[in-house]
């Protein structure tokens, strides 16, 4: 049976959620279709109680149709579903789930700086996006109320506000004011995040009440994930189909799009039929589907870029122990950062980054203190011929002083760094699995040593032992670029709307959209950009 | 039971479905011996000192095997299982913070634990 609707949303993460809620209120009629099944919260949470490893991906399944890369197999070699091409390994991951990866981010929401807009202008490395900070700022403000905000009115660090947040900032931990009065004395300063996290009722949803485990679950839901908006479509009149894989783009004569076609966990296909087909698959399957759709010939890809310019923010990542405790593990994951380092003059020589600081001790991003018991390499905390109170003691004092300081980089576009559809390499119902090629660079490593130098110089104020600077960039999770916008045709995917320079009725949705990635963390912008492409829809 | 509650100075309990799998996965010749070295003697260790004290881990044998016991306990984890992570002594003995995805309640965060 063929579907027919005004528009198709692939994707049912925070983008294509946003969207498939703006165009059904608007009287559209929206199917949206998400690869994976949906989830159970409670299930979900049980199931991460029982995993070994309490990785991002540990509460949530990874079916045979819709396979999802993980953190446990990044990088090991001929191991996960991505195929790994190098010479680097990508190293953020994702899910394929209804809901998308809302389940498991950690829910920071910094805008972008207005200079991230003109990075090539002002800095000469990079690109320009097609919009302003400006052109963008009111959308800001219309995600921050859609997927709810708490944030300092008072703290705009460095990105304009033309209106408050929806509600009042995370109070920041205990650990974020002994790492501020560190930071203060060599002339820094930590700021409380913005946060997709409720401090007070918002929108019938719970306040946080610290679970600290925002990744990889809320248990209640605090945290905003797209399930909000796709509820609210699918009791305005979307129709939701999960197990859905979309793999092509079916065109008219006439070079627009007629839909889409998707296939089920039994291998039998489905087409949809649609006057708008938004992808909003992620910066991963986005590119996946266009570059295999008509054939293999791709779809909307007359400038060949689509799948290229892959981007990350790696991580560099800090462990210590502070000289006084501290007492992480309590609360959300992270809640304060130290912003200033955003907007250093020396963008032209390395990456700009953001100081995240976490509030999870050492356990990122596959751990948990009883980690630190059974961990293959360093073996166990437990001394032989120890127990006890002294043991109780001891473990006590070292994890109240655990600190860990995440920079994420700024990366710049490379157009060799990108993924292909690997018809060699199929997964089980027989669609081509990722080949993703990547670089992390030189312009990343430097920056990544200028936050290994902050990193010692916070660790030095704060006392700290045992320092360990990560000697590789962990992904962030954050997977951008490849099917960027920009004004001209043959330098860019899609046009600053999010629509396709080649298919006109074709829109792309999600961070895959971003020219450059700034250091915020993605989120917020790719939600007002799709929130903009949204109100584009809804007027033509 | 008396064994691993003498290893934590009975501060801790462990519920028995969960110390089975513990004692499941011990060698049960090198666990007979810590346990006749220990409570099974004529004056029962109650403390990990009254254990020290007693000699028994002078044995590298039954020093490693406590070592184990106290691995499996602190972790949750045995045979690449998770035996019990609510209850594993890496949480319930910080004090100050409780297992990820429970609640401290808003905002304890903010302020330095009593």
């Amino acid at each position: 049976m063929t579907i027919r609707t005004d528009v198709v949303v692939v994707g049912s993460g925070v983008a294509g959620a946003l969207v498939a809620d703006r165009l059904q209120r608007s009287g559209r009629s929206v199917t949206i279709l998400e690869a994976g099944p949906p989830i159970d919260r409670d299930q979900a949470v049980e199931v991460f109680r029982a995993a070994t490893a309490k990785v991002p991906e540990s509460p949530y399944p990874n079916t045979d149709w819709a396979p999802h890369p993980t953190v446990l197999e990044i990088g090991v070699p001929g191991t996960g579903y991505f195929f790994q091409n190098g010479p680097d390994p990508f190293g953020s991951t994702y899910e394929r789930i209804v809901g998308g990866t809302t389940w498991h981010w950690l829910g920071s929401c910094p805008r972008l700086l207005p200079s991230d807009f003109q990075l090539h202008t002002l800095f000469g490395v990079g690109v320009d996006w097609p919009i302003t900070y400006n052109d963008l700022e009111p959308w800001y403000v219309k995600a921050e109320h859609e997927i709810g905000v708490a944030g300092n009115d008072n703290a705009p660090q460095g990105s304009p506000r033309s209106a408050g947040f929806p509600m009042p900032a995370v109070p920041t931990s205990y650990l974020d004011k002994i790492v501020n009065q560190a930071a203060n004395r060599i002339g820094l300063k930590v700021e409380a995040t913005p946060q997709a996290r409720n401090t007070e009722t918002f929108n019938d949803r719970h306040h946080c009440v610290g679970n600290s485990n925002c990744i990889p679950i809320c248990p209640i839901g605090a945290k905003y994930d797209a399930l909000i908006h796709l509820d609210r479509a699918v009791e305005n009149g979307a129709k939701l189909i999960s197990n859905a894989v979309v793999w092509d783009v079916l065109l008219n004569a006439d070079g627009t799009a007629r839909g889409v076609v998707y296939r089920r966990p039994d291998r039998s296909d489905e087409t949809v039929l649609a006057n708008v087909v938004v992808m909003a698959a992620n910066a991963i399957e986005t590119p996946k589907i266009l570059l295999s759709a008509n054939g293999g010939r791709g779809v909307g890809n007359s400038s060949g870029l689509v799948g290229r310019n892959l981007m990350d923010h790696p991580i560099q990542l800090s462990y210590a122990l502070s000289g006084e405790p501290v007492f992480p593990q309590r609360g959300p994951l992270s809640t304060a950062g130290i912003e200033s380092t955003r907007q250093a003059a020396t963008r032209n020589l390395h990456s700009a980054f953001r100081v995240e600081i976490g509030n999870d001790g050492w356990k990122f991003p596959i751990g948990d203190p009883t980690f630190e018991f059974a961990n293959q390499s360093n073996g166990t905390f437990v001394q032989l011929r120890e127990g006890g109170n002294a043991l109780a003691q001891r473990w006590r004092d070292h994890v109240s002083k655990e600190i860990r300081f995440g920079s994420l980089m700024e990366q710049l576009p490379n157009p060799d760094n990108r993924i292909v559809p690997d018809f060699t390499r199929l997964d089980a119902i027989g669609l081509p699995r990722p080949r993703i090629s990547f670089t992390i660079g030189a312009y990343v490593r430097d920056g990544m040593a200028e936050a290994t130098a902050l990193h010692e110089r916070l660790f030095d104020q704060l006392k700290a032992t045992e320092r360990t600077h990560v000697g590789f960039p962990f992904g962030a999770g954050h997977v951008m670029g490849t099917t960027q916008m920009g004004a001209d045709p043959a330098r860019s995917v899609t046009d600053g709307d999010g629509r396709s320079h080649d298919v006109p009725n074709l829109f792309v949705a999600g961070s895959s959209l971003f020219p450059t990635v700034g250091t915020a963390n993605p989120t917020l912008t790719l939600a007002a950009l799709a929130l903009r492409t949204a109100d584009v829809i809804r007027r033509s | 039971m008396a064994l691993s509650e003498a290893l934590t100075d009975e501060e801790f309990s462990l519920r028995d479905e969960v110390g089975a799998q513990y004692k499941a996965a011990l060698d049960p010749a090198a666990l007979s011996r810590l346990v006749q070295a220990t409570v099974r003697t004529a004056n029962p260790p109650r403390t990990f000192n009254d254990i020290l004290r007693s000699g028994a881990l002078n044995d590298p044998t039954n020093a490693a095997t406590a070592q184990q016991i106290l691995t499996y306990w602190y972790s949750g984890l045995v045979n690449d299982k998770t035996a019990d992570y609510l209850e594993a002594l890496a949480w319930e003995s910080l004090g100050f913070a409780v297992p990820s995805s429970t609640k401290i309640g808003f905002p304890k965060w903010a302020e330095k634990p009593s």
